[in-house]
């Protein structure tokens, strides 16, 4: 039973990241490879930044002996990482699960089915909470390269990883009993997930200032943590390669995932059978207005997006971002002039000209975390038929989803360009040129996002989750988006050099012009038949 | 109203459906037999227009699903055999949807809906989630979209599943007056004494190619329809 269970699992997660195009088809061996080498790229790309955070504490922390406190602020890190990249999906994973009645009416004891759901929970955390521990270990394997040191740190990413699952679980679980009682758990979900988000960019935005004092407060930090903080002392001693620590943390962690199993076992069937909406909405006649067919397109594209907190959380959140940028650049105008000015004062004259570029690329790769087309066509699921069997053309259906993406994201990102602008007093022309980039920017990742979802498209999931957060157009789309923002600027920087900054960017606007028709023209052509198809 | 002919639609090396033509008139119930796996549903997605068919044709009141499938579908209405509608909308979201899809003015929408939720007694629920719903409401509330836009041909695939003895009884007698008015309905089903009672005519399917159509009387002669298709599975 165990084995079915975890195959059925395993199946999901290989399915999310390698979905089947039609029954009968096999995978390309070398389209398989090309997503590993894309996974294997991104995470080098995010833990070299971890590298680079603590290269800046070991200096300061090993030379004093502070190896155990390295690790206790690294492992905590990580964990906070780990918690955070679980934090939108635990509860649907763990209890919305579409095949919650089917594995609910087989001879499985349900905390057996809660259990094996667990597992891919924990692979989440690991990956997350390894991104920033496995750089944390390579850096101090240069200052100690000891045995029990590698074995013991390595050995903790596996540990830590359920310190994650704690966590997570504990969080979905908390989520799960609030929204269990109220009518719309769309609104506690969201609250919950703003708030954990507020705490997330509260502690990233401090994070330089919060290593500097950790570094120059070292010696009174670690006596502070071994005096209050028992169990992080003991994870820092482990990874440097103690044994009694090693075994005590490893117990510590047994004993609250046990717990926690414990915990949730107990009212698993009940959160994942509770029948949610306890208040009956009663219909009356005389609601009805008619639309247009482009219209009642955009209409269902927008219901899915604001009936879904995991779709509106995950591929939304760039637009918050872009929002609170925005108000933030207007807010705090006079002292980023001063920062830019103080800055800027001995910089080459290529720089201060291609400011204005940069703050579009950088609000564009903002943008890039609103990948709201790329899991759109995967989110039509089991109901795709419904579209396939109306007089609807598939070009009206893609451009439906293109213009939610365009109605959510462009106004944010002109009111943030608009900001820039003010910031920079940028001129009248200069200003259209940035405007013009951004728009031509946001139009082509929602039609990014569209041609990846069509290429691959996933109909088989069991929650939300899979489409829209661990789906391969949704981690291309993002990353694509961030790529191509910095190709931008790089050509921008070269034209300016040669010519003029306002010559770059219109040279900028007229690439993403021109890949934009190139999208669209297959959107039109390929992308409608794929869809027809599918 | 719906001519195929020489349909043939195969999944890897497997044949759904075998050469299959038919001919389905105005006015007729026309019911669809055949064991699980026989190609009932590949055939009713071909006309649908949901799946790409390899060869043969298919034609809609005049129009061919293959060169015109925009035009076909505004002149049917298909009802799957697990109506997955839109969990994120509300019955009467959903309707709307529907309606705005094939141009019905306020009115005409406010009257019909008025009229099948009543009949389906699925008024009231209408404000609800359709995640809320259970299968025999989703059944209920498709089939309400499906007559909704006055279709001239409707597809089913096995419509009673689900559905209580009294909107099974409902459906009926909503198809016999739909092909009295001069529509036409083409359905799968598993409930022989059903289709002996309702349909006009009937085809029997195995394997993907079509065995005996015809008339009931055709078909079954003196013998119950049962027995025939028990004979002709055999």
């Amino acid at each position: 039973m165990w084995k079915a269970l975890l195959k059925k699992q395993f199946l999901e997660l290989i399915n999310v990241y390698f979905p089947k195009k039609k029954a009968g088809k096999k995978r390309s061996a070398g389209a398989v490879a090309g997503f590993l080498i894309l996974f294997i790229l991104i995470f080098l790309s995010l833990g070299g930044s971890f590298y680079a955070a603590a290269t800046m504490l070991a200096s300061a922390m090993l030379p004093m002996g502070l190896g155990w406190l390295y690790f206790a602020l690294i492992g905590s890190l990580s964990v906070f990482l780990g918690v955070f990249g679980g934090v939108f999906s635990t509860y649907a994973s763990l209890y919305l699960a579409k095949d919650n009645d089917l594995l609910l009416s087989l001879p499985i004891p349900p905390r057996r089915i809660l259990l094996v759901r667990m597992t891919a929970v924990y692979a989440a955390g690991l990956v997350y909470s390894a991104v920033a521990w496995l750089p944390a270990v390579i850096c101090y394997l240069q200052f100690d390269a000891s045995v029990p040191a590698a074995v013991f740190s390595l050995l903790l990413t596996f540990v830590n990883a359920f310190l994650v699952l704690v966590l997570s679980c504990l969080l979905g679980w908390a989520v799960a009993a609030v929204s269990s009682r109220l009518r719309r758990k769309n609104i506690i979900t969201m609250i919950l997930s703003l708030g954990f988000l507020a705490v997330y960019f509260f502690a990233t935005s401090r994070m330089n200032r919060m290593l500097t004092g950790l570094t120059q407060n070292a010696g009174k930090l670690g006596e502070a943590v071994r005096g209050k903080l028992w169990p992080l002392y003991q994870l820092g001693l482990a990874a440097c390669g103690k044994a009694l620590p090693m075994l005590c943390w490893c117990c510590l962690v047994l004993a609250l995932s046990l717990l926690t199993y414990w915990l949730l076992s107990r009212s698993f069937i009940r959160l994942a059978t509770a029948n949610r909406g306890a208040k009956k909405a009663v219909y009356h006649a005389g609601q009805s207005k008619a639309s247009g067919l482009d219209a009642a397109l955009l209409r269902k594209e927008l219901r899915r997006f604001l009936g879904s907190p995991v779709y509106m959380l995950n591929c939304g959140i760039g637009v918050l971002m872009i929002l609170i940028c925005a108000v933030m650049l207007l807010i705090k105008a006079s002292s980023i002039r001063e920062t830019l000015a103080l800055l800027l004062r001995s910089a080459p004259p290529l720089v201060k000209s291609i400011l204005p570029a940069a703050g579009v690329m950088a609000a564009c790769a903002l943008s890039g975390l609103a990948p709201i087309t790329a899991p759109s066509v995967s989110l039509e699921g089991r109901s795709l038929w419904v579209l396939q069997s109306l007089p609807v053309p598939a070009r009206s259906v893609l451009r439906a989803k293109e213009r939610l993406h365009l109605l959510l994201v462009v106004p944010p990102i002109v009111l943030c360009c608009l900001a820039l602008a003010f910031v920079l007093e940028a001129d009248a022309v200069s200003c259209l040129l940035m405007l013009v980039c951004v728009t031509l920017f946001s139009a082509l990742l929602a039609d990014l996002g569209l041609m990846m979802n069509l290429l691959k498209p996933n109909f088989t999931w069991t929650n939300e989750n899979v489409p829209v957060k661990q789906g391969l157009p949704v981690v291309v789309c993002i990353f694509g988006g961030w790529f191509l923002s910095l190709l931008c600027l790089g050509l921008c920087a070269l034209i300016s050099k040669a010519l003029d900054a306002r010559l770059g960017m219109a040279a900028e606007a007229v690439v993403l012009a021109a890949l934009l028709l190139l999208l669209k023209r297959w959107l039109k052509t390929k992308g409608c038949r794929i869809f027809e198809e599918l | 109203m719906l001519h195929i002919e020489h349909l043939t639609k195969t999944y890897g090396d497997k044949r759904a459906v075998d050469d299959l033509t038919l001919h389905i008139a105005s006015g007729e119930i026309y019911g669809f037999i055949g064991h699980n796996g026989a190609g009932k549903t590949t055939t009713l997605k071909s006309i649908a227009g949901i799946l790409r068919f390899d060869s043969g044709e298919i034609v809609i009141d005049g129009h061919s699903v293959r060169e015109a499938p925009i035009e076909c579908k505004k002149r049917i209405a298909y009802i799957p055999d697990n109506p997955d509608l839109y969990d994120f909308m509300t019955g009467i979201q959903f309707l709307n949807f529907i309606a705005d899809i094939f141009g019905l003015s306020a009115e005409v929408r406010e009257a019909r809906i008025a009229e099948y939720a009543g009949a389906f007694e699925l008024t009231e629920d209408l404000a609800q989630p359709v995640a809320a719903y259970s299968h025999g409401m989703k059944q209920k509330l498709a089939m309400i979209a499906a007559w909704l836009h006055e279709p001239k041909l409707i597809l089913m695939d096995e419509p009673f599943v689900g559905l209580d003895p009294k909107a099974s009884h409902l459906l009926k007698t909503m198809m016999r007056s739909f092909c009295d008015a001069g529509g036409a309905i083409f359905f799968s089903t598993h409930v022989l004494e059903v289709a002996e009672k309702l349909c006009d005519k009937v085809a029997i399917i195995k394997n993907g190619r079509l065995v005996k159509a015809g008339t009931m009387e055709e078909v079954k002669g003196d013998e119950s329809l049962e027995s025939v298709f028990l004979e002709l599975e055999d």
